[in-house]
């Protein structure tokens, strides 16, 4: 497979483009780990370090100028800020939903009409998060819609 | 414009347009019922349905744009509801459509007011649901396409 590498202008968007005759099964994998970016996130739990995997993130949340990170069960305190997780998994599975939350897409069991135009997310652990009417059309546009 | 302007133009077009057919009927029906010998219709209350539907669809920036609590979209709602009496009883009694003294009639413009406001709710809400409906099946599209390829 040929790979070509393009400067770009300073401030242009960086982009991926795949030229191929057939979407195979390689070419998917490959386009899900680009987009997944199957990165492991640090955290720290009693003193130990431990490595989270990005998929299995439920969610991001915001209190109190703290930022926490959502397993299935467990919660755990990031030393991000929220804008720079959402900044660095632009384009992933993870979605800003509202202003304290970052929701990861690919654990959403589906979504339920809420009040004023906003809509409930609910997640594959039962919880359930708002998601902003500001953030309803971004999120149209990420499925597709 | 901005996406959010643009969708709150629509958002009060369509609310307009609702009110409008609602107000159509509910004056159909107000001045068979109290009005029977035709003297409440003349052109005017064309303009007059017009002017009130305007101004209850500007009812809608009662809802604000940015993130708000449910307690505060509850309020709001409740808001919203005495504002389009406050406007439509209004208009009833400035335009004449209505004798304050009647019980009758003031009962039955305030029923009017909140069957239509009722429609128009459950209209709004069936379009909010089409709307989660879609977004879940582009979901389960999305997390298939997204699946399919973390198997292998």
């Amino acid at each position: 497979m040929k790979i070509t590498i393009q400067d770009i202008a300073p401030g242009e968007e960086e982009e991926i483009i795949v030229r191929c005759r057939e979407l195979d099964e390689a070419l998917l994998r490959m386009i899900h780990e680009l987009k997944t970016r199957r990165g492991k996130f640090t955290v720290t739990d009693n003193d130990k370090i431990r490595q989270i995997d990005a998929g299995d993130i439920y969610y991001f949340e915001a209190v109190d100028n703290k930022v926490f990170l959502y397993l299935e069960q467990d919660v755990y305190e990031v030393r991000y800020k929220l804008y720079e997780i959402e900044e660095a998994y632009a384009n992933t599975d993870f979605f800003r939903a509202s202003k304290s939350v970052i929701i990861n897409l690919a654990k959403v069991k589906q979504f339920a009409p809420d009040f004023g135009g906003r809509f409930e997310a609910q997640m594959m652990n039962g919880e359930r998060l708002m998601i902003s009417r500001q953030y309803v059309p971004a999120l149209k546009k990420r499925l597709g819609m | 414009m901005t996406e959010g302007v643009k969708k709150r133009m629509v958002e009060l077009l369509l609310t307009f347009c609702m009110v409008t057919t609602g107000s159509v009927f509910v004056c159909a029906a107000y001045n068979n019922i109290f009005w029977p010998q035709g003297t409440l219709l003349d052109s005017n209350i064309l303009w007059q349905l017009l002017a009130m539907a305007f101004v209850c669809s500007l009812g809608n920036f009662i809802h604000p744009y940015r993130e708000i609590s449910r307690r505060r979209a509850t309020f709001n709602k409740g808001l919203h509801y005495v504002y389009i009496n406050v406007v439509v009883l209004g208009c009833g009694y400035g335009f004449g459509w209505m004798d304050i003294e009647n019980i009758c009639m003031f009962a039955a413009m305030v029923m009017g007011i909140l069957i239509v406001f009722a429609i128009v709710s459950f209209v709004i809400w069936r379009l909010h649901k089409r709307d989660s409906e879609n977004l879940n099946r582009m979901l389960k599209e999305y997390q298939q396409a997204a699946g399919k390829a973390s198997q292998q």
